[in-house]
């Protein structure tokens, strides 16, 4: 279990073959040293927040990314979107949506509660290690985060 | 009501007038009357009250009111009654403006007779009665409207939420299998002999097909319920740009390609460009195996609207099933031969119904196909 004060992704699915097929993408790429992965939208929240089974972590902490479904138990994706951006402490953490949705009102809604980027699985699975190794890349190498 | 005793309540503040009434009313004519009469309309309501009225009298030359504001004031309290309206003996046209806001009729003093009362009276209540039932039914109607509405917003609301799932669930699972298999061909391959292989291969391209078919399936289903704005549509420049598009997807290709003149339509501009993606994809498709492939784009007016057509000298298809090409998941040819879903058409199809036009096509097999299409002119 890796410390959560130094979490880097934080992978929230809940279908058991995505998540092995993202953690694998990354791995490839040794992106997956520091991944928590949650399986619904209240553990989610929890982790973002501090809370539940997670209340020893520091909130300041956040993890550089979080690799979002929207399609969740308990709490949906785009209620964990809306939770994490309409809070100060955890607004600048960079929330990427993964999902198999590619319904227009799913991407609008995603970017007017200020989803950083919204990326389609695509069935076909050297697409998909493409798409999850590229998003990894930008966002824990490339991307320069606020202090 | 009974129909041997009506009860009739005159508002008449002129004791001659009212005697007059209440004298004509006597006069044998087959129906009893039952009569009461007030001065004024401020006692009306109470009036009621006891005297269940089956026809309200009403003189609009009363001390406290005059005229139409007479009417109105009564059919605020007695809004259930029929109402008949006296007026003085140059009355006409107050009576007919009478009748125009409300009142069933109208009767001219010093022009009254007992028959005529009588047939004032019998035809005012019939056709109250005959008012009151076409509201009625006005009303149901309205009510099953609403309700028929709510219905169809409700499936039109499971719908969404089905092809939603669709779009959503359908797709994990065959991630899944496409990926393992692929992890299986990357990782295991030592384990696997040539049949092996193959046979992963082909379970791959078949997750591939089957995400397509999703794909285009939504795609078909979005063109039937998404929201339509029409506008005028310049033909011309949209055909040239998706031609344009369509050539550099296949840049070792040359397809001779001929556009007549084309004018504006009246359509939502992404339905209609959809449209046209679709039936010129299927000429670049439909034409790859000719050595010299010529795809002609023109339109003729036929009254009000406007034939847009699409001729291609490609693999055409035979007249007997030119029913069949619009359907969705309908084929005429193999995946071998030719790739694609069987949507295309479809939406082609569902994109004119929705703009009120017209689909049609033909067609020799070998030798090429043309398909029309009716579009409003702009």
């Amino acid at each position: 279990m890796p410390n959560h004060n130094e979490v880097e992704i934080l992978l929230v699915e809940d279908n058991p073959s995505d998540a092995e097929l993202t953690i694998r993408a990354l791995k490839k790429h040794h992106l997956a040293n520091n991944l928590v992965h949650v399986k619904d939208g209240a553990e989610a929240l929890d982790f973002v927040f501090a809370k539940g089974k997670y209340s020893e972590r520091n909130i300041q902490n956040g993890p550089k990314v979080v690799l979002l479904d929207l399609k969740l138990p308990k709490v949906d994706g785009l209620e964990v979107l809306k939770r994490i951006k309409s809070d100060e402490r955890t607004k600048v953490i960079p929330v990427v949506v993964l999902t198999s949705s590619k319904e227009e009102q799913d991407v609008v809604r995603s970017y007017q509660l200020g989803v950083n980027s919204y990326i389609m699985k695509p069935v076909d699975f050297d697409k998909f290690l493409n798409a999850v190794s590229d998003l990894g890349l930008y966002w824990l190498l490339l991307n320069q985060p606020p202090r | 009501m009974g129909q041997s005793e009506i009860k009739v309540l005159l508002v008449e503040d002129n004791p001659g007038d009212v005697r007059l009434i209440q004298e004509l009313l006597k006069e044998p004519d087959g129906v009893k009357f039952e009569f009461a009469h007030l001065p004024r309309l401020t006692e009306l309501e109470s009036q009621l009250r006891s005297f269940h009225a089956d026809v309200l009298l009403l003189d609009l030359g009363l001390p406290e009111s005059q005229g139409l504001e007479s009417l109105m004031k009564a059919k605020a309290i007695a809004s259930h009654l029929p109402i008949i309206i006296l007026t003085g003996l140059f009355g006409h046209e107050l009576g007919v403006e009478a009748v125009a806001n409300g009142a069933q009729d109208y009767l001219v003093k010093g022009r009254i007779d007992a028959p005529l009362l009588v047939r004032a009276i019998r035809y005012a209540i019939e056709r109250r009665r005959v008012e009151d039932e076409i509201r009625k039914l006005n009303e149901e109607l309205e009510e099953r409207v609403q309700q028929r509405t709510a219905q169809l917003e409700a499936a039109n609301k499971e719908l969404e939420a089905f092809s939603y799932s669709v779009s959503h669930d359908l797709r994990a699972p065959l991630r899944a299998i496409d990926s393992f298999s692929k992890i299986l061909i990357e990782e295991q391959a030592q384990q696997l002999d040539q049949e092996g292989l193959r046979m992963l291969n082909i379970v791959r391209d078949s997750t591939g097909r089957m995400g397509q078919l999703i794909d285009d399936l939504l795609a078909f289903a979005r063109i039937g319920r998404q929201g339509m704005i029409k506008s005028p549509i310049d033909v011309t420049r949209m055909v040239n740009s998706i031609i344009k598009e369509l050539q550099s997807a296949e840049p070792t290709r040359t397809v001779n390609v001929t556009m007549r003149s084309l004018p504006k339509v009246h359509g939502d501009i992404s339905m209609i460009r959809q449209m046209f993606v679709n039936l010129l994809s299927n000429a670049f498709k439909f034409t790859r195996h000719r050595a010299h492939p010529i795809i002609e784009i023109g339109c003729t007016s036929e009254g009000e609207e406007n034939i847009c057509y699409v001729r291609d000298n490609g693999a055409g298809f035979d007249m007997q099933y030119k029913d069949k090409l619009f359907g969705v998941f309908q084929r005429l040819h193999t995946t071998d031969e030719f790739e694609g879903t069987g949507v295309g058409l479809a939406i082609v199809q569902r994109v004119i119904h929705r703009h009120s036009g017209r689909v049609w096509a033909e067609g020799e097999v070998g030798k090429g196909a043309t398909f029309f299409v009716s579009l409003p002119r702009a």
